[in-house]
């Protein structure tokens, strides 16, 4: 398990997850929009909701996949249209998407889920459920009973006098149990009270059977020699369909129950003849000696590798677990694949799948891991019956499936490791083996409440079927039965198959062939020598019935014509399966069998007991599934931990230089393969520059012409590349902004929900692309604005309407590049906020002067609310809106260098303007130089740049200083005096650098203006010279460090200083 | 060649086994012989510009480029409080790894490098250095020479670094 849990997956996982519940938050979303008739949409949302419950399965977090599962149970009644969901319903669902969340940031923070208790949850969810399925089970109810009273009411009785409970018990297979009937219970009680075990084998009639008889022939007489046969048969569901039945791919599966006195291993041994056919042996039942009983896998819970046998050495076991870890993980990502459409998936997968375990089969037995081979050998057989089409792969067999491939894994790391597996985990694959035979008879159900069928070939027939037999009657032709053996004497008479198929379609048409059930006799009257398989073709043609007979060489006993009546009922039954096309066909019929001999079993049909057995089975299933602890939880815990850690001590991305909140983001970057492409392509580029420079290099001689312009055209290249590749890497970082944006619309939805408003939001822009670590820490400043924007901004609809506006508000996200900055725009068409609300309280405040006051424009009074504890400190909601947190909003922006203003109009809206760096790892900056030291000052927190003289700086009280520049007061910072440095400036021209964070400007003071240039922040990582203000460092062309200027800290900084001067 | 006549000297004198020896850089600041572990050092740089870093404390020199990557410098002599003149031309960083961070430290010369064996560590000397026993890990006698084995991951550690901001 660990194997499974390295960091790799839980970051994928976490990842995966995340994008998951991104797409069912939105769906969800849509379907409460369009009133749930959307098919498509529910779809994704149970496609979502299943893939994160087979994610959390397999990861082990048990909590998650519970919560999933329950979900997924609702989702699906949803897409069956069994439910119509309410708003409160909705409502769950959403809480279910709020924990899950919660769920996946706790599991990228400590590895578990385990803290977070979706127990309320859950019961939210039962109870949609179970207000459902009351309704649906009684008016299942209702009608089955009708049609089973209607039916046949001697069905009951039977089905009564054969204990199910017992059976089950005895470890008989679901599949067996359908098949037995009161006779055969009867007998194997028999054996049982007389100290017989019981024993079950199953046995693969392959299709080169006939060339195999001998052999056959052989193991009948040692069973009937050594032991007593209560019954053989077929477990008919499993031959396919008729459409899908070819003769030429045939096998018939045969199952024998076998009472004995033997004990299993002396068992083994009598019957351990060469025989590739039988499939399996089970104990079904042990007398005396109950412990093993449970024993229904051949599994030991312990194996100890014997490792003085020569054969197997250590190093043939590693391979061996190299070559098996190979196999599982073929077996796992086909398994991925298939569930990613779980009902298109290609079928080549299955049979790789089968491939992998089969190989892996024999590799375990060869080596005598029998454990392994056992594990194996039972995932080849569900995987061999979905290969048959015997029954339909889906999620839930994928989860076991994969839970077993994990528990093989560790086995297989045990054993290599410590050369014996001590505990082996045989729940998974017991539930597996369960999950299989409760799938295989999952057509008892269906059956059941149909007719009893007057044929049971009837059912081979779906509408495809039917419309070709219509057509045929239509046509004048008549439908023949035909009853023949596939056998040495229909080989002489046709070859083969095909040819006997090219000739008869002379003639007519073939409407199908089966495996004639009702003639394949019981095992009592089984003669191998003479068994051929018999066969029934349908087959339309105008033709006479003796002709036909003539043609098939039959008595016309054996070919039969239809009546009416009869391809009625054929069509009816047709049609009536027509969704259900691995239907169950051993519900018998009653006519009389010609073949049949009276020891063979009395078939009686089970529908009501079948219906009943397999709900609870389900029931107990799912709580088992809930239940199981995987160690896998712990142990995710700790890796998650160290993971942590390591991304703590090594988190010295450019961006984080600057002091960053521990978020439980991740850290990696899914790369468009494109863009990889590109990088590649440059990098090739960049060597085949390298490659050349190297060249010159070698012959270089100044005083050649040709070499300078040589050179020069070397250099032009190599930078050109250089830039390309910049840029290229720098766009791997990329992401858009739209993982942002789409978990607005639930956010507006609850807010809008809450506060009784009607809000459209309208998202552009999504697509725009802008830094992974950018990306990360917009979303909270965004939540909060947009939230103001709904919960302030706009009116109520009876507000809106008085006002003249449309009763639903509109909220309009944009985003968009402009230059190296991106730009979002969060705008809305509410009420717009009232400058002079602002302007009272930042008087009340003492903020401005009443003089200030006067002449300050709309725009910089509203500016205002990013102050920090203007708004936090009354509730200015009351009056004018905005304002709640407002200044966490800037610092937040701010700490990722970007800015955000705001333009409102009273009535007519807010409109809010985040401009950010496209990334944090190359910044646009003014170079500055202060008391002979190069700064670098990030070129979006500029405004602009003035050259001044000294005397245009006054000094108020002679303790701060302010520069006026266009009738703008502004506060000076003098960066020698805040960095400390040694020369204090005193040129009579200067340069002020005005910086602005928001609302706020400051002058920085410099000495010289060095240019614009773009720059590669390097983290300054170690403690000793991390320093506020300081953001990180940069190297300069000519090699030299450069500091980078922190604008916030430094604004923050003489801010602090500004306040207690006052 | 010294590395190697040393490691031949002690093998010939005290004829001890490899695995017992203590393979070191020594340096010199002020008068004092110092040396630190060879395997933590990165490599030996001649002084380069060095951009000072505004507000740091003061035996923090300020960052190089080294190699593109930005590397804080500490002068050990300021950190240790020694105070002689040095020969500008003999000046080195010593560029080591310390728990995964690069960090350089100045000083005066750099000798040699030379293997110790164990026996002749004295892991706490009554010797005065000047400089806190915290970060000595011991006193080395090779010949006449004394040589105090420098324990550099706990200088910068966090607990000195917190005494020193207080």
């Amino acid at each position: 398990m660990n194997d499974f849990l390295n960091n790799d997956m839980l970051q994928d996982f976490f990842e995966e997850s995340k994008e998951m519940l991104e797409v069912l938050n939105q769906g969800i979303l849509t379907l409460e929009q369009s009133g749930g008739g959307n098919i498509e949409i529910v779809n994704e949302i149970f496609r979502s909701a299943h893939t994160l419950k087979g994610m959390s399965g397999m990861m082990g977090f048990n909590n998650m996949n519970h919560l999933t599962h329950t979900m997924e149970n609702v989702l699906d009644k949803v897409r069956n249209g069994q439910l119509v969901l309410s708003t409160d319903q909705v409502d769950v669902l959403f809480e279910c998407l709020d924990k899950l969340n919660i769920m996946i940031n706790e599991i990228s923070t400590n590895g578990s889920d385990a803290n977070v208790d979706v127990e309320a949850t859950i019961i939210k969810l039962k109870n949609i459920l179970n207000s459902e399925k009351t309704a649906a089970v009684e008016k299942k109810q209702s009608s089955k009973s009708a049609s089973a009273n209607a039916a046949q009411p001697s069905v009951k009785d039977t089905a009564e006098y054969i204990d199910i409970d017992y059976l089950k018990q005895l470890k008989i297979p679901q599949y067996i149990i359908d098949e037995l009937n009161a006779y055969d219970v009867e007998k194997i009680q028999e054996f049982i009270e007389n100290d017989f075990n019981l024993y079950l084998i199953e046995y693969k009639m392959e299709r080169d059977f006939l060339t195999k008889g001998k052999s056959i022939l052989q193991f009948f007489k040692k069973l009937s020699a050594e032991t007593e046969v209560i019954l053989s048969s077929t477990p008919v569901n499993q031959i396919p369909n008729l459409k899908d039945f070819k003769i030429e791919k045939f096998d018939l599966d045969l199952f024998f129950i076998i009472a004995s006195k033997f004990e299993k291993k002396e068992f083994h041994n009598k019957i351990d003849t060469p025989l590739s056919m039988i499939k399996d042996i089970f104990l079904i039942y042990q007398d005396a000696e109950p412990e093993l009983q449970t024993e229904e896998l051949n599994i030991p819970d312990k194996f100890v590798i014997d490792l003085d046998g020569e054969f197997v050495t250590p190093e043939i076991l590693s391979s061996f677990k190299e070559e098996a870890v190979e196999h599982i993980q073929e077996f796992n990502s086909c398994l991925l694949e298939i569930e990613k459409d779980i009902n298109h998936y290609n079928p080549d997968y299955i049979n790789i799948m089968f491939r992998a375990m089969h190989t892996l089969k024999g590799l375990a037995n060869m080596f005598g891991l029998t454990p392994i081979s056992e594990f194996t050998h039972k995932i080849e057989n569900s995987i061999d019956a979905v290969r048959n089409e015997k029954i339909q792969i889906d999620s839930e067999m994928v989860d076991l499936l994969l839970k077993n491939c994990d528990i093989l894994n560790t086995m297989l790391r045990e054993l290599v490791e410590t050369n014996q597996i001590t505990k082996i985990d045989k729940t998974a694959l017991i539930k597996l083996i369960n999950y299989m035979n409760i799938k295989l008879n999952a057509g008892d159900e269906i059956s059941a409440d149909s007719d009893n069928a007057y044929n049971i070939e009837n059912y081979f027939f779906g509408e495809s079927d039917t419309e070709k037999i219509k057509e045929c009657i239509d046509d004048g032709k008549n439908i023949f039965e035909i009853y023949f053996y596939y056998k040495k004497d229909f080989n002489e008479k046709f070859d083969n198959f095909e040819l006997m198929r090219n000739k008869i379609e002379l003639f007519g048409d073939i409407l199908g062939l089966t495996v004639a059930i009702d003639k394949i006799g019981g095992l009592t009257n089984f003669e191998v020598e003479d068994f051929d398989l018999p066969l029934k073709l349908y087959f339309a043609t105008v033709e006479s019935e003796t002709t036909i007979s003539m043609l098939m060489d039959k008595s016309e006993e054996e070919v039969k014509k239809l009546s009416t009546e009869e391809i009625k009922k054929i069509i009816e039954n047709g049609e009536k399966n027509e969704n259900t096309s691995y239907v169950d066909i051993k519900t018998k019929t009653e006519k009389p069998k010609k073949k049949v001999q009276p020891s063979q079993k009395t078939e009686a049909p089970r529908p009501i007991t079948a219906v009943k057995k397999s709900e609870p089975i389900k029931e107990t299933q799912a709580a088992a599934s809930q239940k199981i602890e995987t160690p896998a939880t712990v142990s995710a815990a700790t890796a998650t931990a160290d993971k942590k850690n390591d991304d703590a001590s090594s988190a010295n991305t450019p961006a984080q230089a600057t002091p960053a909140t521990a978020n439980a983001s991740s850290s990696t970057v899914r790369v468009d393969i494109e863009k990889l492409d590109t990088l590649m392509n440059l990098v090739g580029e960049l060597l085949i520059c390298k490659t050349q420079v190297e060249q010159i290099g070698l012959t270089f001689d100044l005083n050649v012409v040709e070499n300078r312009s040589k050179l020069k055209f070397m250099t032009e290249q190599l930078g050109r590349v250089t830039n390309d590749l910049q840029e290229a890497i720098m766009k791997t970082r990329m992401i858009p902004i739209g993982t942002v944006f789409n978990r607005f619309p639930r956010v507006v939805r609850d807010i809008a929900k809450n506060r009784g408003k009607k809000v459209n939001l309208v998202i552009r822009g999504e697509e725009t692309e802008l830094d992974k670590t950018v990306i990360e820490e917009i979303g909270d400043p965004m939540v909060h604005l947009i939230r103001n924007a709904v919960d302030h901004g706009v009116e109520t609809p009876e507000k809106r309407i008085a006002a003249g506006k449309t009763e639903i508000g509109t909220l309009t996200l944009n985003a968009y590049h402009e230059g190296n900055h991106i730009i979002i725009e969060i705008e809305d068409d509410g009420a717009g906020i009232d400058p002079d609300v602002i302007k009272r309280k930042a008087l009340e405040k003492n903020l401005i002067s009443e003089d200030e006051a006067r002449t300050i424009s709309d725009n910089d009074i509203v500016r205002f609310i990013f102050k920090a504890g203007f708004s936090t400190a009354e509730k200015v909601t009351d009056i004018s809106g905005r304002g709640v947190g407002m200044d966490v909003v800037k610092s937040n922006i701010s700490k990722i260098n970007g800015i955000v203003d705001i333009q409102t109009k009273l009535g007519e809206g807010t409109k809010f303007i985040i401009k950010l760096p496209l990334t944090l790892a190359i910044i646009n900056s003014l170079l500055v130089k202060v008391s002979d030291q190069i700064f670098a000052v990030p070129l979006a927190s500029v405004i602009e740049s003035v050259k001044i003289d000294a005397s245009e700086i006054n000094s108020i009280e002679g303790k701060y200083e302010i520069i006026k520049l266009r009738n703008t007061v502004i506060p000076i910072i003098k960066l020698n005096k805040e960095f400390k440095l040694d020369t204090p400036q005193k040129a009579a021209k200067m340069f002020v650098v005005v910086i602005g964070l928001a609302e706020e400007k400051f002058a920085v003071v410099v000495d010289e203006l060095l240019g614009q240039q773009e720059i590669v922040i390097k983290s300054l990582n170690h403690k000793i010279v991390s320093t506020p203000g300081i953001a990180g460092a940069t190297i300069l062309g000519d090699g030299q460090v450069v500091l980078i200027i922190d604008v916030s800290t430094v604004i923050a900084n003489s801010k602090k200083k500004f306040v207690k001067t006052r | 060649m010294a590395a190697e006549i040393e490691l031949k000297k002690a093998k010939e004198t005290k004829n001890e086994d490899v695995d017992n020896l203590r393979h070191v850089v020594t340096f010199n600041i002020g008068a004092e012989e110092y040396a630190i572990d060879i395997m933590i050092v990165i490599e030996i740089i001649k002084p380069t510009k060095i951009t000072k870093v505004p507000l740091a404390l003061d035996f923090v020199k300020g960052v190089v480029n080294l190699r593109g990557n930005v590397v804080p410098i500490v002068d050990l002599k300021k950190k240790f409080m020694i105070s002689s003149k040095e020969n500008a031309k003999e000046i080195r960083f010593i560029v080591v790894d310390i728990n995964k961070k690069t960090i350089g430290f100045q000083v005066d010369k750099v000798s040699e490098v030379i293997m110790i064996p164990e026996t002749q560590i004295d892991a706490t000397s009554s010797i005065v250095t000047g400089i806190s026993q915290n970060y000595i890990a011991g006193v080395a006698r090779v010949d006449d020479r004394l040589i105090t084995l420098l324990n550099i991951e706990k200088l910068l550690s966090e607990e000195e670094l917190s005494k020193i901001s207080e």
